[in-house]
């Protein structure tokens, strides 16, 4: 179908931006890339009065890495931009979610900040953002906020965010020294949305796991973390505690069965690209010991 | 009542300027206001990758697109690189790979193999895994993708076209 009628605005700042979407009383929409939003809007999910763009706001599309290696993603930072940025800059877990999203096309448009606002239960970028620490910086009418990741998701497609309320950058914590981390998936066809998935980032110490930090997608609800099997790895010698530490996944996890894959597929799967991404996570680990 | 907005869109090299509704779809100014019957619509929800374009040089799918968010950039259809080289190359490779059948696929293939190849150095030329990866934006009903990529590979192979025929 085509989308319903809406007005358009593509103000230059993000103070103009959260003022139209305030005055609209929360009948306005945000646009960054459109890569979901107008599929809902083709699909007439959504009919919103107005679409703020925020194409024009100088500065959405920057990545910087500060000194504490915190790094920093612009709002209208494609999935494409940070993939092609964490290559060049060897960010393994980047790079491998990055590969999980749709197909070229999609990358070169939608963006990551886009991704966590629509709060897809299989966003690969999701389960990034809680292993990395995921800090937003919201602004709003009354000013700007910061708000976990934790924070934001609160169910299916829905968050925490106030119709008024933009995310202006995503601040994700890089892994420190020794650290390894990596992601897996389990999707029908490359590309596809992920029926599981899991992001793992693990740090040792001499033979030992010293922490570990694992986040789910479509699993339960919301992207999460697997408490259960991150207390099963930390302080086990890496090598043997893998596989029981993926069992204990089960946990952690309320999968929604849907036609991609039933709720006992997802519960048998779920062990499986937890360990898959341990495993990994493990070797770079390893690699990366000074 | 329809509210219409201006834009500029800058259409294989040429500037247009258009009164547009903002729900309006860049694949439908493209193929119904502007005739650029390259333009294929399927799915018309980023899955099929029939309406691919080069938007500022990257493929990108144009039943995706508002019109008013496509201004200021360059969008290229497959009308837009007739002529050349790389593109050339790209469609005598099709011809005799027999890598199209009814060819409703075929425009959006095209722009986005181009992608893949252009500036490629022929000696270093992507592998079967990168042309396959790509075509994962394109869907074909037909040719079964075998003869596709085969013919991706040969026009790598041997460069841009640039020899003489
Ligand atoms: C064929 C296809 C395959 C796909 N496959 C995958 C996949 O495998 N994995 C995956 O994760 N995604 C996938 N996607 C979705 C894609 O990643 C989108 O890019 C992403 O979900 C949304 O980003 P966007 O920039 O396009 O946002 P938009 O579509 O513009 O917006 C999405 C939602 O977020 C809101 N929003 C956007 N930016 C902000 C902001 N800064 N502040 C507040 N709210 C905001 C919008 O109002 C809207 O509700 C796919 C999409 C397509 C079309
Ligand atoms: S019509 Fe645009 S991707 Fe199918
Ligand atoms: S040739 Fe018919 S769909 Fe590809």
């Amino acid at each position: 179908m085509k989308p319903p009628r809406f007005s358009y605005a593509a103000p230059a700042t993000v103070r103009e931006a959260t003022d139209l979407l305030d005055s609209s009383g929360g009948r306005a929409r945000v646009l960054a890339g459109g890569q979901s939003l107008i599929p809902m809007l083709r699909h007439r999910l959504l009919e919103p009065e107005a679409l703020i763009d925020l194409r024009r706001i100088d500065g959405l599309r920057d990545i910087c890495l500060d000194d504490a290696r915190r790094l920093r993603l612009g709002a209208m930072v494609t999935h494409h931009a940070l993939q092609r940025w964490a290559s060049d800059q060897g960010q393994d877990l980047l790079v491998d979610a990055a590969a999980h999203i749709g197909h070229h096309s999609v990358r070169a448009i939608g963006t990551v900040i886009g991704s966590l606002a629509h709060a897809d239960p299989s966003a690969e970028w999701g389960a990034v953002a809680l292993v990395l620490d995921g800090v937003c910086r919201v602004a709003g009418p009354g000013g700007e906020r910061e708000l976990g990741v934790e924070g934001l998701f609160t169910g299916p497609y829905s968050t925490s965010l106030a119709g008024s309320e933009i995310i202006t950058s995503l601040t994700l914590s890089l892994p420190p020294s020794c650290t390894g981390a990596a992601f897996s998936e389990v999707a029908p066809r490359p590309g596809d949305p992920a029926v599981a998935g899991a992001a793992a980032a693990v740090s040792l110490d001499g033979p030992c796991v010293e922490s570990a930090r694992v986040a789910l997608i479509g699993l339960a609800p919301t992207p999460c973390r697997a408490p259960s099997v991150e207390a099963a790895l930390s302080g086990s010698e890496a090598s043997v505690g893998i596989e029981a530490a993926a069992q204990a996944v089960e946990n952690d996890i309320a999968p929604i069965g849907d036609i991609h894959g039933s709720e006992e597929y997802r519960r048998r799967v779920a062990p499986v690209v937890v360990a898959r991404a341990l495993r990994s996570a493990l070797v770079r680990a390893e690699g990366d010991r000074p | 009542m329809t509210e219409t907005v201006q834009v500029t869109l800058l259409v294989n090299g040429v500037e247009h300027a258009l009164a547009v509704e903002p729900r309006l779809i860049l694949a439908d100014v493209l193929r119904e206001r502007m005739e650029l019957h390259s333009i294929h619509l399927g799915c018309e929800e980023g899955i099929c990758g029939a309406c691919t374009v080069l938007l500022d040089g990257e493929p990108s799918t144009s039943c995706l697109i508002l019109a008013v968010q496509a201004e200021g950039r360059s969008i290229t259809t497959l009308e837009g690189l007739d002529g050349d080289p790389t593109m050339t190359g790209l469609q005598a490779a099709f011809h005799e790979n027999f890598a199209l059948q009814c060819g409703f696929c075929t425009p959006g293939v095209l722009v986005n193999l181009f992608s893949l190849l252009e500036d490629r150095d022929p000696s270093a030329p992507p592998s079967e895994v990168e042309v396959r990866t790509r075509l994962n934006g394109n869907l074909c009903r037909c040719t079964g993708y075998q003869s596709m990529v085969a013919a991706a590979m040969q026009a790598a192979r041997s460069g841009s076209g640039h020899e003489d025929p």
